[in-house]
Protein backbone atom coordinates (compact mmCIF):
# COMPACT_ATOMS: atom_id res chain seq x y z
CA UNK A 1 0.00 0.00 0.00
CA UNK A 2 3.14 2.53 -0.06
CA UNK A 3 3.66 4.35 -2.52
CA UNK A 4 6.65 6.48 -3.67
CA UNK A 5 7.42 10.39 -4.44
CA UNK A 6 4.75 11.39 -1.15
CA UNK A 7 5.32 13.77 1.52
CA UNK A 8 2.91 11.96 3.07
CA UNK A 9 4.77 8.85 3.10
CA UNK A 10 6.65 8.99 6.67
CA UNK A 11 3.02 9.68 7.96
CA UNK A 12 1.93 12.08 10.56
CA UNK A 13 -0.05 14.90 10.89
CA UNK A 14 2.55 17.54 11.05
CA UNK A 15 4.59 15.95 8.34
CA UNK A 16 2.89 17.66 5.52
CA UNK A 17 4.02 21.16 6.91
CA UNK A 18 2.35 24.09 7.61
CA UNK A 19 0.87 24.43 4.78
CA UNK A 20 -1.34 21.71 4.95
CA UNK A 21 -1.78 22.47 9.01
CA UNK A 22 -2.78 26.20 8.45
CA UNK A 23 -5.31 24.65 5.65
CA UNK A 24 -6.56 22.76 7.59
CA UNK A 25 -6.86 25.09 10.67
CA UNK A 26 -8.54 27.39 8.64
CA UNK A 27 -10.95 25.19 6.82
CA UNK A 28 -12.16 23.81 10.44
CA UNK A 29 -12.60 27.37 11.47
CA UNK A 30 -14.97 28.36 8.38
CA UNK A 31 -16.74 25.05 9.02
CA UNK A 32 -17.37 26.17 12.79
CA UNK A 33 -18.42 29.60 11.28
CA UNK A 34 -20.47 28.43 8.95
CA UNK A 35 -22.74 26.39 11.15
CA UNK A 36 -22.80 29.34 13.93
CA UNK A 37 -24.04 31.56 10.85
CA UNK A 38 -26.32 28.62 9.99
CA UNK A 39 -27.40 28.74 13.39
CA UNK A 40 -28.46 32.25 13.78
CA UNK A 41 -29.94 32.47 10.29
CA UNK A 42 -30.19 29.05 8.44
CA UNK A 43 -32.38 31.16 5.78
CA UNK A 44 -28.77 32.42 4.05
CA UNK A 45 -28.01 29.07 2.77
CA UNK A 46 -31.59 27.89 1.76
CA UNK A 47 -31.20 29.14 -2.18
CA UNK A 48 -27.79 27.06 -1.91
CA UNK A 49 -29.39 24.10 -0.70
CA UNK A 50 -32.29 23.98 -2.78
CA UNK A 51 -29.44 24.23 -5.65
CA UNK A 52 -27.24 21.17 -4.65
CA UNK A 53 -30.70 19.15 -4.10
CA UNK A 54 -31.99 19.87 -7.78
CA UNK A 55 -28.99 19.56 -9.02
CA UNK A 56 -28.65 16.37 -7.28
CA UNK A 57 -32.66 14.85 -7.65
CA UNK A 58 -31.58 13.25 -10.98
CA UNK A 59 -28.97 11.04 -9.48
CA UNK A 60 -30.71 10.38 -6.66
CA UNK A 61 -33.67 9.44 -8.60
CA UNK A 62 -31.78 7.03 -10.91
CA UNK A 63 -29.53 5.17 -7.76
CA UNK A 64 -33.02 5.29 -6.04
CA UNK A 65 -34.83 3.13 -8.75
CA UNK A 66 -32.73 -0.39 -8.24
CA UNK A 67 -32.20 0.90 -4.04
CA UNK A 68 -36.34 0.34 -4.11
CA UNK A 69 -36.59 -2.56 -6.17
CA UNK A 70 -34.54 -4.34 -4.46
CA UNK A 71 -35.92 -2.98 -1.19
CA UNK A 72 -39.67 -3.98 -2.35
CA UNK A 73 -38.21 -7.72 -3.44
CA UNK A 74 -37.20 -8.13 0.21
CA UNK A 75 -39.96 -7.07 1.67
CA UNK A 76 -42.74 -8.87 -0.58
CA UNK A 77 -40.62 -12.10 -0.13
CA UNK A 78 -40.63 -11.28 3.43
CA UNK A 79 -44.85 -10.59 3.70
CA UNK A 80 -45.28 -13.52 1.18
CA UNK A 81 -44.97 -15.96 3.84
CA UNK A 82 -47.46 -14.11 5.53
CA UNK A 83 -49.73 -13.74 3.06
CA UNK A 84 -52.70 -16.18 4.72
CA UNK A 85 -52.91 -14.20 7.98
CA UNK A 86 -52.93 -10.96 5.68
CA UNK A 87 -55.85 -11.74 4.06
CA UNK A 88 -57.91 -13.23 6.91
CA UNK A 89 -57.13 -10.02 8.63
CA UNK A 90 -58.09 -7.67 5.22
CA UNK A 91 -61.19 -9.62 4.94
CA UNK A 92 -62.24 -8.70 8.21
CA UNK A 93 -61.17 -5.31 7.94
CA UNK A 94 -63.34 -4.72 4.93
CA UNK A 95 -66.72 -6.16 6.84
CA UNK A 96 -65.91 -3.96 9.57
CA UNK A 97 -65.36 -0.90 7.59
CA UNK A 98 -68.37 -1.52 5.35
CA UNK A 99 -69.87 -0.77 8.58
CA UNK A 100 -68.03 2.50 8.65
CA UNK A 101 -68.64 3.27 4.86
CA UNK A 102 -73.10 2.90 5.42
CA UNK A 103 -72.05 5.87 8.08
CA UNK A 104 -70.30 7.46 6.68
CA UNK A 105 -72.30 7.87 3.59
CA UNK A 106 -75.36 8.27 5.79
CA UNK A 107 -73.64 11.26 7.65
CA UNK A 108 -71.91 12.85 4.67
CA UNK A 109 -74.95 13.36 3.04
CA UNK A 110 -76.91 14.61 6.49
CA UNK A 111 -74.08 17.16 6.83
CA UNK A 112 -74.10 18.28 3.75
CA UNK A 113 -77.61 18.75 4.09
CA UNK A 114 -76.94 20.97 7.80
CA UNK A 115 -74.27 23.04 5.72
CA UNK A 116 -76.71 24.14 3.48
CA UNK A 117 -78.99 24.73 5.81
CA UNK A 118 -76.65 26.91 8.09
CA UNK A 119 -75.19 28.21 4.93
CA UNK A 120 -72.02 27.16 5.55
CA UNK A 121 -69.11 28.49 3.95
CA UNK A 122 -67.16 25.46 2.03
CA UNK A 123 -63.61 25.26 2.53
CA UNK A 124 -61.91 25.11 -0.42
CA UNK A 125 -61.05 21.79 -1.63
CA UNK A 126 -57.74 20.13 -1.56
CA UNK A 127 -55.41 19.02 -4.49
CA UNK A 128 -52.64 16.72 -4.21
CA UNK A 129 -49.45 16.29 -6.20
CA UNK A 130 -48.10 12.94 -5.99
CA UNK A 131 -44.52 12.71 -5.99
CA UNK A 132 -41.56 10.06 -5.03
CA UNK A 133 -39.20 9.51 -2.43
CA UNK A 134 -36.06 9.90 -4.11
CA UNK A 135 -33.85 10.79 -1.21
CA UNK A 136 -34.24 9.57 2.67
CA UNK A 137 -32.34 12.19 5.40
CA UNK A 138 -29.54 9.49 5.86
CA UNK A 139 -28.99 11.74 8.94
CA UNK A 140 -29.87 10.63 12.90
CA UNK A 141 -30.19 14.31 13.82
CA UNK A 142 -32.42 15.55 10.72
CA UNK A 143 -35.17 13.95 10.02
CA UNK A 144 -36.25 15.00 6.22
CA UNK A 145 -36.49 13.43 2.72
CA UNK A 146 -36.70 15.00 -0.67
CA UNK A 147 -39.44 14.34 -3.23
CA UNK A 148 -38.85 14.59 -7.03
CA UNK A 149 -41.57 17.26 -7.29
CA UNK A 150 -40.58 21.00 -7.13
CA UNK A 151 -42.02 24.44 -7.68
CA UNK A 152 -42.42 23.10 -11.54
CA UNK A 153 -45.34 20.86 -10.29
CA UNK A 154 -46.86 23.32 -7.82
CA UNK A 155 -45.09 22.53 -4.93
CA UNK A 156 -44.82 25.19 -2.28
CA UNK A 157 -42.91 25.66 0.95
CA UNK A 158 -45.28 24.81 4.15
CA UNK A 159 -47.72 22.86 2.42
CA UNK A 160 -48.56 19.29 4.19
CA UNK A 161 -47.23 15.90 2.96
CA UNK A 162 -49.18 12.83 3.74
CA UNK A 163 -48.97 9.39 3.38
CA UNK A 164 -51.97 7.78 2.50
CA UNK A 165 -54.05 9.95 4.25
CA UNK A 166 -51.54 10.89 7.50
CA UNK A 167 -49.83 13.61 7.69
CA UNK A 168 -45.77 12.41 7.85
CA UNK A 169 -44.40 16.00 7.13
CA UNK A 170 -44.43 19.17 5.91
CA UNK A 171 -42.48 20.54 2.62
CA UNK A 172 -39.57 22.96 3.95
CA UNK A 173 -37.45 23.52 0.84
CA UNK A 174 -38.94 23.80 -2.87
CA UNK A 175 -36.30 23.64 -5.67
CA UNK A 176 -37.53 23.24 -9.85
CA UNK A 177 -38.07 19.75 -9.88
CA UNK A 178 -37.27 18.70 -5.84
CA UNK A 179 -38.33 19.81 -2.62
CA UNK A 180 -37.20 18.74 0.89
CA UNK A 181 -39.61 17.30 3.46
CA UNK A 182 -39.42 17.66 7.53
CA UNK A 183 -40.76 14.88 9.20
CA UNK A 184 -43.03 15.41 11.94
CA UNK A 185 -40.50 13.90 14.19
CA UNK A 186 -37.89 16.06 13.84
CA UNK A 187 -36.89 18.46 15.99
CA UNK A 188 -37.72 21.38 14.04
CA UNK A 189 -41.11 20.29 13.74
CA UNK A 190 -44.32 21.84 15.34
CA UNK A 191 -47.69 21.11 14.09
CA UNK A 192 -50.66 22.40 15.68
CA UNK A 193 -52.89 19.24 16.31
CA UNK A 194 -56.08 18.92 18.23
CA UNK A 195 -56.96 15.75 19.79
CA UNK A 196 -60.24 13.96 19.13
CA UNK A 197 -62.43 13.41 20.62
CA UNK A 198 -61.70 16.07 23.21
CA UNK A 199 -60.95 18.26 20.64
CA UNK A 200 -58.05 19.68 22.69
CA UNK A 201 -55.75 21.79 20.94
CA UNK A 202 -52.49 21.08 21.31
CA UNK A 203 -49.13 21.67 19.59
CA UNK A 204 -46.82 18.21 18.17
CA UNK A 205 -43.52 18.68 18.89
CA UNK A 206 -40.56 16.53 16.82
CA UNK A 207 -37.43 16.05 19.39
CA UNK A 208 -35.91 13.24 16.54
CA UNK A 209 -37.29 10.35 17.97
CA UNK A 210 -39.96 8.46 16.53
CA UNK A 211 -42.68 9.66 18.54
CA UNK A 212 -43.23 13.26 18.87
CA UNK A 213 -44.41 15.33 22.09
CA UNK A 214 -47.52 17.23 22.45
CA UNK A 215 -47.36 20.55 24.20
CA UNK A 216 -49.54 23.58 25.32
CA UNK A 217 -52.39 20.93 25.63
CA UNK A 218 -55.42 23.12 26.98
CA UNK A 219 -56.40 20.08 29.74
CA UNK A 220 -54.33 17.31 30.41
CA UNK A 221 -57.31 15.70 32.05
CA UNK A 222 -58.95 15.34 28.53
CA UNK A 223 -56.62 13.28 26.85
CA UNK A 224 -56.18 9.89 26.75
CA UNK A 225 -54.17 6.84 25.44
CA UNK A 226 -55.19 6.36 22.11
CA UNK A 227 -56.97 9.44 21.21
CA UNK A 228 -56.76 10.43 17.87
CA UNK A 229 -54.44 13.14 16.40
CA UNK A 230 -55.48 15.10 13.53
CA UNK A 231 -54.26 18.98 12.25
CA UNK A 232 -56.26 21.59 13.87
CA UNK A 233 -55.76 24.02 10.79
CA UNK A 234 -54.79 26.61 12.64
CA UNK A 235 -52.16 29.11 11.35
CA UNK A 236 -53.79 28.11 7.76
CA UNK A 237 -51.13 26.42 6.39
CA UNK A 238 -52.70 22.68 6.81
CA UNK A 239 -56.18 22.13 6.08
CA UNK A 240 -58.15 21.27 9.51
CA UNK A 241 -58.72 16.67 9.80
CA UNK A 242 -55.43 15.53 8.15
CA UNK A 243 -54.98 12.58 10.90
CA UNK A 244 -51.90 12.09 12.15
CA UNK A 245 -51.28 9.16 15.12
CA UNK A 246 -52.64 8.23 18.19
CA UNK A 247 -51.58 9.40 21.65
CA UNK A 248 -49.31 7.65 23.82
CA UNK A 249 -49.10 8.56 27.57
CA UNK A 250 -45.83 8.63 28.52
CA UNK A 251 -46.05 9.72 32.29
CA UNK A 252 -48.51 11.53 33.73
CA UNK A 253 -49.50 14.75 32.17
CA UNK A 254 -46.95 13.66 29.54
CA UNK A 255 -48.06 13.00 25.91
CA UNK A 256 -46.50 11.73 22.56
CA UNK A 257 -48.06 10.88 19.54
CA UNK A 258 -47.56 7.54 18.16
CA UNK A 259 -47.68 8.56 14.11
CA UNK A 260 -49.84 5.77 11.94
CA UNK A 261 -47.89 6.19 9.26
CA UNK A 262 -44.86 3.28 8.78
CA UNK A 263 -41.64 4.91 7.25
CA UNK A 264 -40.99 1.58 6.13
CA UNK A 265 -42.95 1.85 3.11
CA UNK A 266 -42.82 4.86 1.84
CA UNK A 267 -42.86 5.22 -2.01
CA UNK A 268 -45.63 7.84 -3.12
CA UNK A 269 -46.47 10.17 -0.75
CA UNK A 270 -48.70 13.74 -1.90
CA UNK A 271 -48.03 16.77 -1.31
CA UNK A 272 -51.11 18.36 0.25
CA UNK A 273 -51.93 21.82 -1.91
CA UNK A 274 -54.05 23.39 0.67
CA UNK A 275 -55.01 26.83 0.32
CA UNK A 276 -56.54 29.04 3.04
CA UNK A 277 -59.74 30.83 2.54
CA UNK A 278 -59.04 34.47 2.59
CA UNK A 279 -61.20 35.50 0.11
CA UNK A 280 -64.54 34.67 1.60
CA UNK A 281 -67.62 34.71 -0.20
CA UNK A 282 -69.67 37.48 1.14
CA UNK A 283 -72.96 36.39 -0.58
CA UNK A 284 -73.03 33.03 1.39
CA UNK A 285 -74.17 32.92 4.85
CA UNK A 286 -74.37 36.70 6.33
CA UNK A 287 -75.21 38.07 9.60
CA UNK A 288 -78.60 36.00 9.92
CA UNK A 289 -76.08 32.87 11.18
CA UNK A 290 -74.58 34.87 13.98
CA UNK A 291 -77.47 34.70 16.56
CA UNK A 292 -78.05 30.99 16.02
CA UNK A 293 -75.30 29.84 19.23
CA UNK A 294 -74.99 33.30 20.57
CA UNK A 295 -71.15 33.26 21.51
CA UNK A 296 -68.88 30.79 20.58
CA UNK A 297 -68.65 27.30 22.32
CA UNK A 298 -66.60 27.49 25.56
CA UNK A 299 -62.75 26.07 25.04
CA UNK A 300 -62.68 27.10 21.27
CA UNK A 301 -60.65 29.68 20.24
CA UNK A 302 -60.40 31.80 16.96
CA UNK A 303 -56.93 30.91 15.67
CA UNK A 304 -57.11 32.75 13.14
CA UNK A 305 -57.44 35.65 15.19
CA UNK A 306 -54.41 34.80 17.21
CA UNK A 307 -52.60 34.79 14.43
CA UNK A 308 -54.02 37.92 12.57
CA UNK A 309 -55.07 35.79 9.91
CA UNK A 310 -59.10 36.08 8.93
CA UNK A 311 -60.96 33.12 9.41
CA UNK A 312 -63.73 31.93 7.32
CA UNK A 313 -66.77 30.96 8.55
CA UNK A 314 -70.84 31.88 8.61
CA UNK A 315 -71.11 35.45 9.66
CA UNK A 316 -67.68 36.29 8.28
CA UNK A 317 -67.98 39.23 6.62
CA UNK A 318 -64.36 40.52 6.13
CA UNK A 319 -61.25 39.81 6.93
CA UNK A 320 -60.12 42.55 8.95
CA UNK A 321 -63.70 42.38 10.91
CA UNK A 322 -62.77 39.16 12.29
CA UNK A 323 -59.62 40.26 13.77
CA UNK A 324 -60.80 42.52 16.57
CA UNK A 325 -63.71 39.77 17.36
CA UNK A 326 -63.40 35.82 18.15
CA UNK A 327 -65.18 35.19 15.09
CA UNK A 328 -66.05 31.86 14.99
CA UNK A 329 -63.32 29.76 13.21
CA UNK A 330 -64.44 26.54 10.75
CA UNK A 331 -65.35 24.02 13.44
CA UNK A 332 -66.06 26.27 15.76
CA UNK A 333 -69.24 27.83 14.88
CA UNK A 334 -71.69 28.79 16.97
CA UNK A 335 -74.25 26.34 15.51
CA UNK A 336 -71.16 24.08 16.08
CA UNK A 337 -70.81 24.66 20.04
CA UNK A 338 -73.84 21.94 21.36
CA UNK A 339 -72.31 19.18 18.75
CA UNK A 340 -68.67 19.87 20.40
CA UNK A 341 -69.57 19.57 23.91
CA UNK A 342 -71.42 16.88 22.93
CA UNK A 343 -68.69 15.47 21.51
CA UNK A 344 -67.05 15.55 24.54
CA UNK A 345 -69.02 13.58 26.47
CA UNK A 346 -69.15 10.90 23.98
CA UNK A 347 -67.31 7.97 24.01
CA UNK A 348 -64.34 6.97 21.42
CA UNK A 349 -65.56 5.61 18.05
CA UNK A 350 -65.30 2.51 17.07
CA UNK A 351 -66.90 -0.41 14.65
CA UNK A 352 -69.34 -0.96 18.23
CA UNK A 353 -70.50 2.06 18.20
CA UNK A 354 -70.86 2.83 14.40
CA UNK A 355 -72.95 -0.29 13.98
CA UNK A 356 -76.13 1.94 15.81
CA UNK A 357 -75.93 4.68 13.45
CA UNK A 358 -75.63 2.85 10.41
CA UNK A 359 -78.72 0.85 11.50
CA UNK A 360 -80.86 4.34 12.34
CA UNK A 361 -79.56 5.50 9.22
CA UNK A 362 -82.20 2.81 7.30
CA UNK A 363 -84.67 3.45 9.86
CA UNK A 364 -84.49 6.80 9.33
CA UNK A 365 -84.42 6.40 6.01
CA UNK A 366 -85.11 8.90 3.14
CA UNK A 367 -88.21 11.29 4.38
CA UNK A 368 -86.08 12.67 7.57
CA UNK A 369 -83.10 13.46 4.91
CA UNK A 370 -85.33 14.62 2.32
CA UNK A 371 -87.13 17.10 4.26
CA UNK A 372 -85.15 19.47 4.98
CA UNK A 373 -84.15 20.75 1.80
CA UNK A 374 -87.88 21.65 1.36
CA UNK A 375 -88.66 23.25 4.85
CA UNK A 376 -87.55 26.37 5.90
CA UNK A 377 -83.91 26.69 7.74
CA UNK A 378 -85.74 28.08 10.60
CA UNK A 379 -88.44 25.47 11.07
CA UNK A 380 -85.08 22.81 10.49
CA UNK A 381 -82.57 24.53 12.78
CA UNK A 382 -84.32 23.59 16.15
CA UNK A 383 -83.82 20.13 15.13
CA UNK A 384 -79.89 20.21 14.75
CA UNK A 385 -79.81 21.61 17.96
CA UNK A 386 -82.31 19.62 19.77
CA UNK A 387 -80.39 16.00 20.49
CA UNK A 388 -78.41 17.88 23.16
CA UNK A 389 -81.05 18.78 25.38
CA UNK A 390 -83.61 16.27 24.32
CA UNK A 391 -81.04 13.21 24.73
CA UNK A 392 -77.54 14.07 25.03
CA UNK A 393 -76.57 10.67 25.13
CA UNK A 394 -77.43 9.69 21.88
CA UNK A 395 -76.55 12.93 20.49
CA UNK A 396 -73.04 12.94 22.14
CA UNK A 397 -72.62 9.26 20.32
CA UNK A 398 -74.24 10.32 17.48
CA UNK A 399 -72.01 12.95 16.68
CA UNK A 400 -68.31 11.50 17.85
CA UNK A 401 -69.23 9.05 14.73
CA UNK A 402 -69.92 11.60 12.88
CA UNK A 403 -66.95 13.20 12.91
CA UNK A 404 -64.95 10.08 12.56
CA UNK A 405 -66.42 8.15 10.12
CA UNK A 406 -66.91 11.64 8.10
CA UNK A 407 -62.71 11.98 8.53
CA UNK A 408 -62.76 8.55 6.91
CA UNK A 409 -64.58 9.13 4.23
CA UNK A 410 -64.63 12.50 3.47
CA UNK A 411 -60.47 13.54 4.18
CA UNK A 412 -59.23 12.84 0.64
CA UNK A 413 -62.34 14.81 -0.69
CA UNK A 414 -62.46 17.87 1.54
CA UNK A 415 -60.15 17.50 3.89
CA UNK A 416 -61.41 19.83 7.07
CA UNK A 417 -64.38 20.35 6.34
CA UNK A 418 -65.92 16.57 6.10
CA UNK A 419 -63.06 15.82 9.11
CA UNK A 420 -64.54 18.51 11.41
CA UNK A 421 -68.11 16.81 10.78
CA UNK A 422 -69.26 20.67 10.19
CA UNK B 1 6.98 7.11 -10.43
CA UNK B 2 5.42 10.85 -9.76
CA UNK B 3 6.80 13.53 -11.51
CA UNK B 4 7.88 16.81 -9.91
CA UNK B 5 7.06 19.38 -12.98
CA UNK B 6 3.79 20.89 -13.87
CA UNK B 7 2.15 17.72 -15.84
CA UNK B 8 2.48 15.90 -12.74
CA UNK B 9 0.95 18.53 -11.06
CA UNK B 10 -2.40 18.59 -13.32
CA UNK B 11 -2.41 14.69 -12.91
CA UNK B 12 -2.46 15.27 -9.25
CA UNK B 13 -5.22 17.54 -9.01
CA UNK B 14 -6.75 15.40 -12.25
CA UNK B 15 -6.45 12.16 -10.10
CA UNK B 16 -8.11 14.17 -6.78
CA UNK B 17 -11.38 14.11 -8.71
CA UNK B 18 -11.15 10.40 -8.02
CA UNK B 19 -11.95 10.39 -4.21
CA UNK B 20 -14.22 13.28 -4.61
CA UNK B 21 -16.46 11.40 -7.03
CA UNK B 22 -16.19 8.52 -5.14
CA UNK B 23 -16.96 10.26 -2.13
CA UNK B 24 -20.11 12.15 -3.21
CA UNK B 25 -21.60 9.09 -4.81
CA UNK B 26 -21.11 7.18 -1.31
CA UNK B 27 -22.79 10.16 0.24
CA UNK B 28 -25.90 9.82 -2.09
CA UNK B 29 -25.76 6.26 -1.78
CA UNK B 30 -26.38 6.77 2.08
CA UNK B 31 -29.02 8.71 1.50
CA UNK B 32 -30.90 6.15 -0.28
CA UNK B 33 -34.24 5.05 1.40
CA UNK B 34 -33.45 1.48 2.87
CA UNK B 35 -36.30 1.67 4.91
CA UNK B 36 -36.11 0.50 8.74
CA UNK B 37 -34.46 -2.34 10.62
CA UNK B 38 -35.54 -2.70 14.61
CA UNK B 39 -37.46 1.08 14.20
CA UNK B 40 -33.92 2.48 12.91
CA UNK B 41 -33.23 3.82 9.59
CA UNK B 42 -30.55 1.81 7.53
CA UNK B 43 -28.38 4.30 6.25
CA UNK B 44 -24.79 3.66 6.49
CA UNK B 45 -22.30 6.80 7.09
CA UNK B 46 -20.66 5.67 3.73
CA UNK B 47 -19.33 9.35 3.14
CA UNK B 48 -17.25 8.52 6.33
CA UNK B 49 -16.16 5.47 5.15
CA UNK B 50 -14.81 6.64 2.13
CA UNK B 51 -13.37 9.83 3.83
CA UNK B 52 -11.26 7.57 6.24
CA UNK B 53 -10.31 5.33 3.29
CA UNK B 54 -8.83 7.96 0.77
CA UNK B 55 -7.35 9.46 3.93
CA UNK B 56 -5.36 6.77 5.00
CA UNK B 57 -4.68 4.89 1.80
CA UNK B 58 -3.84 8.43 -0.34
CA UNK B 59 -3.87 11.31 1.32
CA UNK B 60 -1.52 12.32 -2.28
CA UNK B 61 -4.61 12.75 -4.07
CA UNK B 62 -6.99 13.64 -1.15
CA UNK B 63 -6.09 17.51 0.14
CA UNK B 64 -7.94 18.48 2.82
CA UNK B 65 -9.96 20.64 0.50
CA UNK B 66 -11.60 18.55 -1.38
CA UNK B 67 -12.32 17.16 2.02
CA UNK B 68 -14.38 20.08 2.82
CA UNK B 69 -15.86 20.42 -0.46
CA UNK B 70 -17.15 16.99 0.34
CA UNK B 71 -18.52 17.86 3.91
CA UNK B 72 -20.37 20.89 2.55
CA UNK B 73 -22.01 18.56 -0.02
CA UNK B 74 -22.71 16.02 2.49
CA UNK B 75 -24.34 19.01 4.67
CA UNK B 76 -26.22 20.87 1.60
CA UNK B 77 -27.90 17.38 0.18
CA UNK B 78 -29.09 15.75 3.78
CA UNK B 79 -30.16 18.83 5.58
CA UNK B 80 -28.19 18.74 8.61
CA UNK B 81 -26.83 21.93 9.91
CA UNK B 82 -24.22 23.78 7.79
CA UNK B 83 -20.71 22.95 8.52
CA UNK B 84 -21.40 20.24 11.21
CA UNK B 85 -20.31 17.67 9.36
CA UNK B 86 -18.13 19.44 7.33
CA UNK B 87 -16.46 19.84 10.77
CA UNK B 88 -16.58 16.20 12.12
CA UNK B 89 -14.65 15.05 8.63
CA UNK B 90 -11.64 17.50 9.59
CA UNK B 91 -11.40 16.16 12.54
CA UNK B 92 -11.24 12.65 11.34
CA UNK B 93 -8.98 13.37 8.37
CA UNK B 94 -6.50 15.22 10.91
CA UNK B 95 -6.69 12.38 13.50
CA UNK B 96 -6.81 9.62 10.99
CA UNK B 97 -3.77 11.23 8.70
CA UNK B 98 -1.80 11.25 12.17
CA UNK B 99 -2.07 7.39 12.68
CA UNK B 100 -2.50 6.49 9.00
CA UNK B 101 0.99 4.33 9.46
CA UNK B 102 -0.73 2.04 12.05
CA UNK B 103 -3.31 1.31 9.27
CA UNK B 104 -1.17 0.97 6.30
CA UNK B 105 0.39 -2.15 5.05
CA UNK B 106 -0.71 -4.11 8.06
CA UNK B 107 -2.93 -6.96 8.85
CA UNK B 108 -6.59 -6.84 7.43
CA UNK B 109 -8.38 -6.44 10.47
CA UNK B 110 -6.30 -2.87 11.81
CA UNK B 111 -8.00 -1.05 9.13
CA UNK B 112 -11.54 -2.65 10.05
CA UNK B 113 -11.10 -1.96 13.76
CA UNK B 114 -8.63 1.41 13.24
CA UNK B 115 -12.37 2.80 11.59
CA UNK B 116 -14.49 0.89 14.33
CA UNK B 117 -12.75 3.35 16.72
CA UNK B 118 -12.83 6.27 14.28
CA UNK B 119 -16.79 5.57 13.52
CA UNK B 120 -17.20 5.77 17.03
CA UNK B 121 -14.93 9.26 17.31
CA UNK B 122 -17.04 10.57 14.45
CA UNK B 123 -20.87 9.66 15.80
CA UNK B 124 -19.64 10.79 19.32
CA UNK B 125 -18.39 14.25 17.81
CA UNK B 126 -21.31 14.60 15.86
CA UNK B 127 -23.68 13.76 18.40
CA UNK B 128 -22.42 16.43 20.68
CA UNK B 129 -21.56 19.21 18.12
CA UNK B 130 -25.77 18.72 17.28
CA UNK B 131 -26.80 18.31 20.46
CA UNK B 132 -24.86 22.05 21.23
CA UNK B 133 -26.04 23.51 18.17
CA UNK B 134 -29.94 22.30 18.87
CA UNK B 135 -29.73 23.09 22.46
CA UNK B 136 -30.79 19.38 23.60
CA UNK B 137 -29.52 16.23 24.31
CA UNK B 138 -29.96 14.40 20.53
CA UNK B 139 -31.17 10.81 20.94
CA UNK B 140 -28.04 8.63 20.08
CA UNK B 141 -29.63 5.39 19.74
CA UNK B 142 -29.58 5.75 15.67
CA UNK B 143 -26.01 7.64 15.76
CA UNK B 144 -24.80 4.55 17.30
CA UNK B 145 -26.95 2.00 15.35
CA UNK B 146 -25.97 4.05 12.09
CA UNK B 147 -22.07 3.64 12.98
CA UNK B 148 -21.98 -0.13 14.26
CA UNK B 149 -23.85 -0.65 10.49
CA UNK B 150 -21.51 1.39 8.86
CA UNK B 151 -18.28 -0.46 10.56
CA UNK B 152 -19.84 -3.70 9.64
CA UNK B 153 -20.51 -3.03 6.14
CA UNK B 154 -16.57 -1.22 6.13
CA UNK B 155 -14.66 -4.67 5.16
CA UNK B 156 -16.71 -4.97 1.92
CA UNK B 157 -16.70 -1.11 0.60
CA UNK B 158 -13.08 -1.22 1.63
CA UNK B 159 -12.31 -4.13 -1.04
CA UNK B 160 -14.19 -1.68 -3.77
CA UNK B 161 -12.46 1.44 -2.54
CA UNK B 162 -9.01 -0.75 -3.09
CA UNK B 163 -9.93 -1.64 -6.68
CA UNK B 164 -10.51 1.69 -7.39
CA UNK B 165 -6.93 2.49 -5.95
CA UNK B 166 -5.67 -0.02 -7.84
CA UNK B 167 -6.77 1.04 -10.59
CA UNK B 168 -5.30 4.47 -10.18
CA UNK B 169 -2.37 3.26 -9.42
CA UNK B 170 -2.12 1.45 -12.79
CA UNK B 171 -2.44 4.55 -14.91
CA UNK B 172 0.69 6.01 -16.08
CA UNK B 173 2.23 9.34 -14.32
CA UNK B 174 3.44 12.03 -16.58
Amino acid sequence: MRYSGSRFDRGGFSVPGGRVTLSFFFLLLVAILLAFVHRADPSLFERWRTKVVDVSAPVLETVSWPVKAVRNLLTDLGEFWEVYEENERLRKQIEDLKVWQSAALHYERQIAQYEKLMKVQPLPGIEYVTARLIADGGSPFKHTFILNAGAKQGVENGQGVVHGLDLIGRIVNVGQHSARVLRVTDINSRIPVMVEPSRQRAIMAGDNTGQPKLEFVESELDIRAGNRVVTSGDGGLLPPGLPIGEVVQQEAGKFRVKPNSNHNRFGAVRVVRYSFPVDVDTSVGGERDLPLGGEPAPGTDSSGAEDGAPVAGPGTEAPDETESEAAPEEGNTPAAAPVRAAENRAPAPGPAAAEQPAETAAEEAEPEEAEPEEAEPEEAEPEEAEPEEAEPEEAGEEESDTGAAADAGGADRQGGAAADGE
Amino acid sequence: MHGAGPVSGITRATQSLVPLGVCILCIILSAMPYGKLWGLSISPALGLAAVFYWTVNRPDIFPVWVLFAVGLFRDFLLGDPLGLWTAVYLVIYALALSQRMLFVGSAAHSPWMGFALFAALGGFLSWTMSSLYFGAFMPAGQMAFQMGLTALVYPLIRRIFAMIDKQLRLQPVF
